[in-house]
C-alpha cells in the first residue's frame, strides 16, 4: 500500500480537490444556474468518474441512481431528495476506492458505498433549506438597497450559489479523502460477503426499476411498463433458446 | 435609420447585445431562490442589463429594479418567455406608453400557468423519457449514452428556452397563443407512454441480469421485489425502500436465507 | 381520498393553477375538475387563457368571481358540474367569504400564501397575518378542519400548530 507515502497523500489530496471542484459546480448547476442536467446522476457520475480516472466506474453508479431519483421533482417550494449531493459524494468515494482496491467499481463496492452514503440524499434537503434561508437574507438585502437607490442591488443574486457550492465541495473532498478506507473495506470482503453485496446491488437495480415506473405520473404507466417488461423477458428467453 | 446608423439608436429600445445578456442572465434565475420572493432576485438580476439601457437615470433604474424584486415564481425554462415579455413591456413603460403596473400584471398572470406547463413537460415527461432512453441504451452505447441523454434533453431544452425568450420579447402577451400551438398535451402523452414502456424494459433487464448465470430463482425473487417496491414506494418512501431492498438482496446473494 | 362528484377539497393557493395542483393534488384526490373562485382572475383575460393552456385537456376548468362561486356551491345551488372538483381560492379572506355566503367547507387546505407585510411564516410556504389567523379560527369553530401542506405527500400541519407558530414568530 503506497497511499501512505508523502507522494500518495499528495495525490489523494489532489484527487479530493478535483472531486470537490466538480461536485461543488454540480451543486450550483442543479438549481441555481443553467440547469442543463449536468448535475443529474447519469451525467455527473461518469463525468466525475472521468476526472477521477474511471468514467465507466462512474457510469455504473450513475445509471441506477438516475432511475431511483427519476421522480424527484422540485414543484414550487416542495423539495425532493438531493440526488446531486449523493451522486457526487458516492462517485468521489467509490471511484478512487475501486482504483485503490484494484477491483474497479464492481457491484459489491457500489453497494457498500451506497449503503454508507445514501443518507446524504436526505441530508441534502437540509442543505437546500439552509440555502433558501440564506437566500431570503440576500433578497431582503437587495430589496433594502434598491429602496435606497442602489441600481445594482440585483447583483446579490449570484451570492446564492456560494453555500451549495461550498457545502457540496466539502462533502466531496471528505469522501474522496476517505476513499482508501472504503477500498480497504472492499479488499477485506470475504467471497460470501462480496456475493451478498452483489445481491444487494441487484436489489438496488430492482428498486431503480420500480422507482422509474413510479416516476411516470400517468394512469397508463403500469400497463405500459408491463408491456415493456414482458417484451424484454420474451426477447431474453428467445435469445437463450437460440444456439 | 439613415446611413449613419450608429448615431440614431432609439434609447427606448434595448440593443440586441443587451437582449442576449438578459437571456444569459436568465439562466441564473434560481441562484438565490428563497421562500419569500422565490425567483424575485433572479428575475431582477436578469432584467438589469435591459433596465440599464432603458433608464439612464440611476434613481429611476433603482426603482425599476425594485419593482422586479417583487414575488415571482415560474418554471426556470418557461420563465424565459416572461423575461422576454417583461423586457418588451419595460420598453413601453420607459417610452411612457404603459404603466409600470402592467409589467407586474403580465408577470403574475403568466407565472403560475407557465410553471405548470414547464413542470408537466420538462420535469415529468422529457427528462424521464430522455434518461430512460439513455439507461436502456447504456449496455450498447456505454458512455455515449450520456451524450445521447444530453443531446435529446438539452437539444429540446435550449431550443425551447431561446425560442420562448425571443417570442416573448417579440409578442408580449401574444406568447400565450404561440405556446398554445405547440400541442404540448399530445407530446407529453407520447413521452410518458414511451418512458413507461422503457421503464418496464429496465425492470425486465434487471430480472434477467439477476438470474445470470443459472440462478433462475434469483430472477423470480428480483421480479417479486420490483412489483412489491412499485406498489409500496409511495407509502414507505425511498430511504426505507432502499435499505429494505438492499438487506433482502444481501441475504439472498450471500446465501444467508 | 377517492369519492364521488362534488367539491373534493378547498385549497388556498395564491399561485392558483401550477404544478403542485395539477401534478400532485388532482391525481391524489382523483379529481377531474378545477374551479377557481377569484375576482382578479375572473376579470383578467390573459390570466384565464394562460391557465386554460396549462390545464390538461381531460380536466374541466372554470373561473368564477367569488360571489358567483358561492351562488353555485351553497346548499340549494346547482353545485359543481358532474365531476369531482378541486376548488381554489387565492387567500384566506376569499375562503371565509365563501363560508360567510353559506358554502360548506368541511376541510380547508392551505397550500401557498406568500409573504407580505404583517404576515408571519407558519409553514414552509404559508405566511399569514393576524386577521387571517382569526378568520381561520372562526372557520374551525364552525367545524372546518384546517391544515397546511403544499403537496399531498407531506404531513398536514393542523391549525393548532399554525397558531403556536404564529404566536412565537416575530412579525
Amino acid at each position: 500500500m503506497s497511499a501512505l507515502t508523502v507522494g500518495g497523500v499528495a495525490e489523494l489530496l489532489g484527487t479530493a480537490a478535483v472531486a470537490a471542484l466538480i461536485g461543488g459546480l454540480a451543486a450550483v448547476e442543479r438549481k441555481g444556474a443553467l440547469q442543463l442536467m449536468l448535475s443529474r446522476p447519469i451525467v455527473l457520475a461518469p463525468l466525475l468518474g472521468w476526472a477521477l480516472g474511471d468514467p465507466r466506474g462512474g457510469l455504473v453508479l450513475g445509471v441506477p441512481l438516475e432511475l431511483i431519483f427519476l421522480g424527484g421533482v422540485n414543484l414550487g417550494g416542495s423539495l425532493p431528495d438531493n440526488e446531486t449531493l449523493l451522486a457526487a459524494a458516492l462517485t468521489s468515494a467509490v471511484v478512487p476506492a475501486g482504483i485503490f482496491a484494484g477491483t474497479g467499481v464492481d457491484a459489491p463496492l457500489a453497494a457498500l458505498g451506497l449503503a454508507l452514503l445514501y443518507p446524504l440524499a436526505v441530508a441534502g434537503r437540509r442543505l437546500d433549506r439552509a440555502s433558501e434561508t440564506h437566500n431570503a437574507q440576500l433578497s431582503e438585502r437587495a430589496l433594502a438597497s434598491a429602496a435606497r437607490g442602489a441600481d445594482r442591488a440585483a447583483r446579490l443574486n449570484l451570492r446564492g450559489l456560494l453555500l451549495p457550492f461550498a457545502v457540496t465541495a466539502a462533502i466531496c473532498f471528505a469522501c474522496a479523502a476517505l476513499a482508501p478506507m472504503l477500498g480497504l473495506a472492499r479488499g477485506a470482503c470475504t467471497p460470501r460477503l462480496a456475493s451478498g453485496l452483489t445481491g444487494a446491488w441487484h436489489a438496488v437495480w430492482a428498486l431503480a426499476a420500480a422507482s422509474a415506473i413510479r416516476a411516470i405520473r400517468d394512469p397508463r404507466a403500469p400497463a405500459f411498463a408491463a408491456i415493456g417488461f414482458g417484451a424484454t423477458i420474451a426477447a431474453a428467453a428467445l435469445l437463450r433458446a437460440l444456439p | 435609420m439613415t446611413g449613419a446608423a450608429q448615431a440614431t439608436r432609439d434609447p427606448r429600445r434595448v440593443s440586441p447585445a443587451t437582449l442576449l445578456r438578459v437571456l444569459w442572465r436568465s439562466l441564473f434565475l434560481q441562484a438565490a431562490w428563497n421562500p419569500r420572493g422565490m425567483q424575485n432576485l433572479g428575475f431582477a438580476y436578469a432584467m438589469e442589463p435591459a433596465l440599464r439601457d432603458l433608464y439612464p437615470d440611476p434613481t429611476a433604474r433603482a426603482h425599476a429594479v425594485e419593482r422586479h424584486l417583487e414575488f415571482f415564481n415560474c418554471h426556470p425554462y418557461l420563465a424565459a418567455a416572461i423575461v422576454g415579455g417583461a423586457v418588451r413591456l419595460e420598453e413601453e413603460v420607459a417610452r411612457g406608453a404603459a404603466e409600470p403596473r402592467s409589467v407586474s400584471a403580465f408577470k403574475s398572470a403568466l407565472a403560475s400557468p407557465f410553471a405548470a406547463l414547464g413542470d408537466g413537460f420538462f420535469w415529468l415527461a422529457l427528462r424521464p423519457a430522455a434518461a430512460l432512453i439513455a439507461a436502456v441504451t447504456e449496455p450498447y452505447l456505454g458512455l455515449w449514452c450520456v451524450a445521447l441523454f444530453l443531446a435529446i434533453y438539452d437539444g429540446v431544452h435550449l431550443a425551447v428556452r431561446a425560442w420562448l425568450f425571443f417570442a416573448g420579447y417579440r409578442r408580449g402577451e401574444g406568447i400565450v397563443t404561440a405556446v398554445s400551438h405547440a400541442h404540448l398535451p399530445q407530446i407529453i402523452g407520447f413521452l410518458k407512454g414511451s418512458a413507461a414502456i422503457l421503464a418496464g424494459g429496465i425492470a425486465g433487464r434487471s430480472v434477467v441480469v439477476a438470474g445470470l448465470p443459472h440462478r433462475p430463482w434469483h430472477a423470480v425473487l428480483i421480479a417479486v421485489l420490483i412489483v412489491a417496491m412499485a406498489a409500496l414506494l409511495p407509502r414507505i418512501g425511498l430511504t426505507a425502500a432502499l435499505y429494505t431492498a438492499m438487506a433482502l438482496g444481501l441475504a439472498l446473494g450471500g446465501g444467508f436465507l | 381520498m377517492k369519492g364521488g362528484p362534488g367539491v373534493a377539497l378547498i385549497r388556498v393557493d395564491n399561485r392558483l393553477v401550477h404544478g403542485q395542483v395539477l401534478e400532485a393534488w388532482l391525481p391524489a384526490l382523483d379529481a377531474h375538475g378545477v374551479l377557481i373562485a377569484d375576482d382578479e382572475a375572473a376579470g383578467n383575460v390573459l390570466a384565464r387563457s394562460a391557465m386554460a393552456l396549462a390545464i390538461p385537456p381531460k380536466v374541466q376548468f372554470q373561473v368564477l368571481r367569488v360571489s358567483a362561486a358561492a351562488e353555485l356551491l351553497r346548499p340549494g345551488g346547482t353545485g359543481v358540474p358532474g365531476v369531482r372538483t378541486l376548488l381554489l381560492v387565492r387567500d384566506v379572506r376569499d375562503a371565509s367569504a365563501l363560508a360567510e355566503q353559506g358554502v360548506p367547507i368541511p376541510r380547508l387546505n392551505l397550500g401557498n400564501v406568500h409573504f407580505a407585510n404583517g404576515r408571519r411564516q407558519v409553514a414552509p410556504s404559508v405566511y399569514l397575518d393576524a386577521g387571517e389567523m382569526e378568520a381561520l379560527s372562526r372557520l374551525a369553530s364552525r367545524g372546518t378542519e384546517v391544515e397546511a401542506r403544499a403537496v399531498p405527500s407531506e404531513h398536514p400541519t393542523p391549525l393548532s400548530t399554525l397558531q403556536t407558530r404564529f404566536a412565537s414568530a416575530h412579525g
